[in-house]
């Protein structure tokens, strides 16, 4: 099976691509709107930096090629979501060219990735159109993939994944308002049919895993896939055929006049591309020696967590270091999280006490807790120690635990699920997890 | 001093009028050129009823000091050179049977008739070098770039800036610094280096080789005349090959077509302009029962040939082809302006034809006339066209072309044109 | 090529039109031979790198605007879609 996608993400500009209107925060339809993004005649564009800046940052994510000169593009289609009747878009010149983004250890080759406009959003009424011009001219940027993925799971994966990365270089929050929206290419035998416009993760791989099932029974059935574009229901969960795929030669093209030549490997000098989480990942495992499994769950709980384990490497090296981040701090990461800048510096000293012999394992796990959550240390000591001897019980219980743990750290979840069984709901799973596996550790020492 | 409503009546030259002047300086804009309060149609039924929500950069600029009186009869999008494809056609003050150029033509003859008048229009290929010809005023075409195109209805994106029509070339010299400048509304104007106006005298011109064959007999007289007017006036006048003007002529038409199908591609009864439609039709029958009803035949055909040159190969031999040839009309007219400080043609190849014979012109042969006046639009380079002389009682002009950002020496030329030579005014009655 | 435009020729147009396509090309045919240019930019004076600040503005014509749109409850109403 070999699925391609096109990926449509917004971009975190304050403001539209082509003209002034703010890009988020509109109540209402047509809210944010002016007579450029709505294409009256007598305007033109006007190029936000911003989207450029962007631009290059995820061309670097991807490690595309960028270009040293590049220029925008009209391609001519006719729909009412779209006030000129043609997009800006890049066509010989993309951002990035030519890249690769790895998923784990798997290559998915970037055909390309260029910077475009969003047209506005359509609701049908009846049969009649009705548009909210308040996404016309949201800057975008189209990621196209080659077919290199390989089941519509991996779809999702890849696809979560890519914009964990973005939402990181591009300083885009969690709950900030924008959507991503995929074309997804999939063919079963050798023709393919694009579905068109699925939006979110769930539907990409709901809308391929229906595509798949349809394009074998088809083929099964000694029938032959037409190529075509799709359209997912999403009520439905069904792909439906569309409108005939119009081949790229059937868009006229012409270079857009008013905003000439970008040199865009000058704002590409200034641009400064933070590391993407998936490149800490591979720096954690290259440089620190730590196993790529653990550097991604570091990484995944958090990149702020993920710097502080390297601060802390500095000081007291990576075993050390990887103790104590995804034991006590990983555990209480939560609560860590709001005033990780604070108190980083005693956490730092802490744990350095530890390295030098001042303190032990349960001293230190003491402190670090209490300077986490600010709880009185008695609570605190108290609650470990009969934590600790629950623990201690339950491996005694079971002792061929110890062995196993050696092979597989899963072995640990025996003695988790069965100490959270019997105190039932007094300590919190993260301490119990915490614990199990500091006491674990130490016992294959 | 006239009143233009009297004017308009006469000679049908406004698409749209303010009551009153409130200033002493009147001026005017081409109907493709916005301002609040005054529909702008660029001569076509397709925009009737839109109503702009904000100003032009030149209305800002002007509006200061001077008042706008009224919006100017044009072509239907700056399609013609006679200015009888637009909703209204204008008639030319030395003879009102005759045509006023295009595609500006209401603005030129409004520069003609009203007393120091200026005239702002626009011209992608010939619009104010054609009219400013045949209606005997001086008309200048700056560089492209040179004056923010904000508020300038697009036909064509990369050739087209607004210019000034008047019957004295001191009015050029006093407006063309009023709306010029950085504009960032406009990108293509923030390109420009500073005006500078006063430092370059004219010294020496060149002319095309062969300029005059298939003219008239009229303007070939007018013209060679004033050659030799020049010549007696220490100007230095050389002839020079330039083959390249051949390929300048389709490649114009191409990427004017290719640009206006894109810029007109939103007309379809939806956000601005005519809405009378069925919203009951599928969006493509809806977008098309606009577009063949309101579009007039010449624009029609425009862009019937703007989509092909675009359409699969097409785009790599007409489209991107036309875009090098104008890099090399470009390149050639540079070397020409090492030597010298002008290119000199006649403006247009013969004086105002009726009206009547110009309405069933061949769109080939309307086309053609704007061959002195295109390629320098075309290659975004400023030029002047001035009176140099009558013909049966019909203006003839001729146009200077200078190199990009040189309007300094075309306002000298027409200075120093207008001190040798008599500009006759029409015999105006109302 | 009309259809791709989404315009229909009325009364006569393409009548009209045939003959003037045959003389329009004899003219754009003269382009086979036009020398080639290695490079090519899509205005005339070379403008580059002429970018804009991103700070947002709210428009304050938007009523102005859509008062000559056909709306529904804030939405600009189109043409039928299926």
């Amino acid at each position: 099976m070999r699925i391609g996608l096109e990926i449509h993400v917004q971009l975190p500009t304050r403001s539209k691509m082509f003209c002034s209107c703010p890009a988020t925060g509109a109540e209402g339809p047509n809210e944010h709107i002016c007579p450029g993004c709505m294409g009256m005649p007598g305007t033109r564009p006007s190029l936000n930096r911003a989207a450029v800046e962007t631009g290059i940052k995820i061309a670097r994510l991807l490690n595309c090629t960028v270009p040293d000169v590049a220029w925008f593009s009209r391609k001519v289609y006719y729909y009412p979501d779209i006030c000129r009747h043609y997009q800006i878009t890049q066509y010989e010149t993309p951002i990035g060219s030519k890249g690769v983004y790895y998923l784990g250890d798997k290559p998915i080759r970037i055909t390309r990735a260029h910077l475009e406009e969003d047209p506005g959003s359509m609701r049908i009424s009846g049969n009649n159109a009705l548009i909210d011009y308040n996404r016309s001219g949201m800057p975008l940027v189209e990621i196209v993939t080659e077919p290199d993925i390989s089941s519509p799971a991996e779809a999702r994966e890849f696809l979560k994944a890519l914009l964990r990365d973005i939402r990181h270089v591009t300083d885009l929050p969690d709950d900030g308002e924008r959507s991503i929206r995929a074309d997804c290419n999939i063919s079963v035998g050798t023709e393919r049919c694009e579905v068109k416009n699925v939006t979110g993760l769930k539907n990409v791989e709901r809308a391929l895993t229906y595509e798949a099932v349809r394009q074998t029974k088809v083929i099964r059935s000694g029938g032959k896939i037409v190529r075509e574009t799709r359209h997912y229901d999403e009520e439905r969960k069904v792909t439906t055929s569309a409108r005939k795929k119009e081949f790229e030669s059937d868009y006229a093209y012409i270079g857009e006049p008013h905003l000439g030549m970008i040199n865009v490997k000058k704002i590409a000098d200034s641009v400064v591309t933070k590391e993407s989480p998936h490149d800490m990942i591979l720096r954690f495992r290259n440089e620190l020696g730590v196993d790529e499994k653990i550097a991604a769950q570091i990484v995944g709980t958090s990149v702020e967590m993920a710097k502080l384990f390297e601060n802390l490497v500095k000081i007291v090296g990576t075993e050390s270091s990887l103790k104590w981040v995804t034991g006590p701090i990983s555990a209480n990461w939560k609560a860590l999280e709001k005033n990780v800048s604070e108190k980083t510096g005693p956490l730092t000293d802490v744990i350095a006490m530890h390295a030098k012999g001042k303190i032990n394992d349960v001293e230190c796990s003491i402190r670090i807790k209490e300077l986490i959550t600010g709880e009185d240390r008695k609570t605190t000591e108290r609650a470990a120690d009969d934590l600790d001897v629950i623990i201690r019980k339950a491996i005694e219980d079971n002792p061929s635990v110890v062995g196993d743990y050696k092979k597989s750290d899963k072995a640990a979840n025996r003695i988790i699920g069965a100490v959270m069984k019997s105190t039932g709901g007094v300590f919190s799973s993260s301490d119990i997890v915490e614990a199990t596996k500091r006491i674990l550790n130490d016992m294959i020492k | 001093m006239t009143s233009y409503h009297d004017a308009d009546k006469k000679y049908n030259m406004f698409s749209g009028t303010a009551a009153a002047a409130d200033k002493k300086r009147t001026f005017s804009i081409s109907d493709d050129i916005v301002a609040r309060n005054f529909q702008a149609t660029a001569g076509s039924r397709m925009l009737e009823g839109y109503f702009p929500v904000f100003d032009s950069a030149v209305v800002s600029r002007m509006t200061a000091e001077n008042s706008l009186i009224g919006t100017t009869n044009m072509d239907e999008f700056g399609f013609g050179m006679f200015s009888v494809s637009g909703t209204k056609i204008p008639k030319n003050p030395f003879d009102p049977e005759r045509s006023c150029g295009g595609s500006c033509g209401g603005a030129a003859c409004a520069a003609s008739v009203l007393e120091d008048h200026v005239a702002l229009g626009t011209s992608a290929g010939g619009s104010i070098s054609s009219p400013a010809a045949f209606c005997g005023v001086f008309g200048l075409t700056p560089t492209f770039g040179r004056v923010s195109r904000y508020g300038q209805i697009d036909t064509v994106s990369s050739m087209g800036p607004v210019g000034i029509f008047a019957s004295k070339s001191e009015l050029l010299k006093k407006y063309l610094p009023v709306i010029s400048g950085k504009d960032e509304r406009d990108p293509t104007s923030t390109a420009q280096p500073e005006l500078k106006i006063g430092k370059k005298k004219l010294r020496s011109v060149a002319v095309p080789k062969g300029v005059t064959d298939g003219v008239s007999d009229g303007v070939r007289k007018a013209f060679d005349d004033s050659v030799n007017m020049l010549k007696s006036m220490s100007v230095n006048v050389e002839y020079v090959d330039m083959p390249i003007l051949r390929h300048a002529m389709p490649a114009h038409y191409i990427l004017c077509a290719t640009e206006a199908t894109t810029n007109l591609a939103g007309y379809c009864g939806m956000r601005c302009g005519q809405r009378d439609g069925d919203l009951s039709l599928p969006f493509n029958d809806y977008f098309a029962s606009f577009r063949s009803k309101y579009f007039g035949a010449e624009t029609k055909l425009r862009i019937i040939i703007g989509t092909y040159a675009t359409m699969g190969e097409n785009r790599r031999t007409m489209y991107l082809r036309s875009l090098g040839v104008r890099k090399l009309a470009i390149n050639s007219y540079n070397g020409i302006f090492k030597d010298h400080d002008a290119v000199l043609t006649p403006s247009m190849p013969y004086a105002a034809p009726k009206i009547a014979d110009a309405v069933i012109m061949s769109s080939v042969d309307s086309y053609m006339a704007s061959r002195f006046a295109a390629p320098p639009a075309f290659c975004g380079l400023p030029s002047v066209s001035v009176p140099c002389g009558y013909s049966d009682g019909l203006p003839v002009g001729m146009q200077f072309t200078a190199c990009h950002w040189n309007e300094d020496v075309l306002l000298d030329a027409a200075d120093l044109w207008e001190r040798s030579f008599i500009v006759k005014a029409p015999e105006v009655s109302l | 090529m009309a259809g791709i435009a989404r315009i229909g020729l009325i009364g006569g147009e393409s009548e009209k039109f045939s003959g003037e396509i045959v003389k329009l090309f004899e003219l754009l045919n003269t382009m086979n031979d036009a020398p080639e240019c290695d490079s090519f930019c899509f205005d005339p004076i070379g403008i580059s790198d002429a970018l804009r600040d991103d700070v947002p503005i709210v428009d304050d014509n938007v009523e102005a605007m859509l008062k000559d749109m056909s709306t529904h409850d804030g939405y600009v109403r189109g043409p039928r879609i299926v």
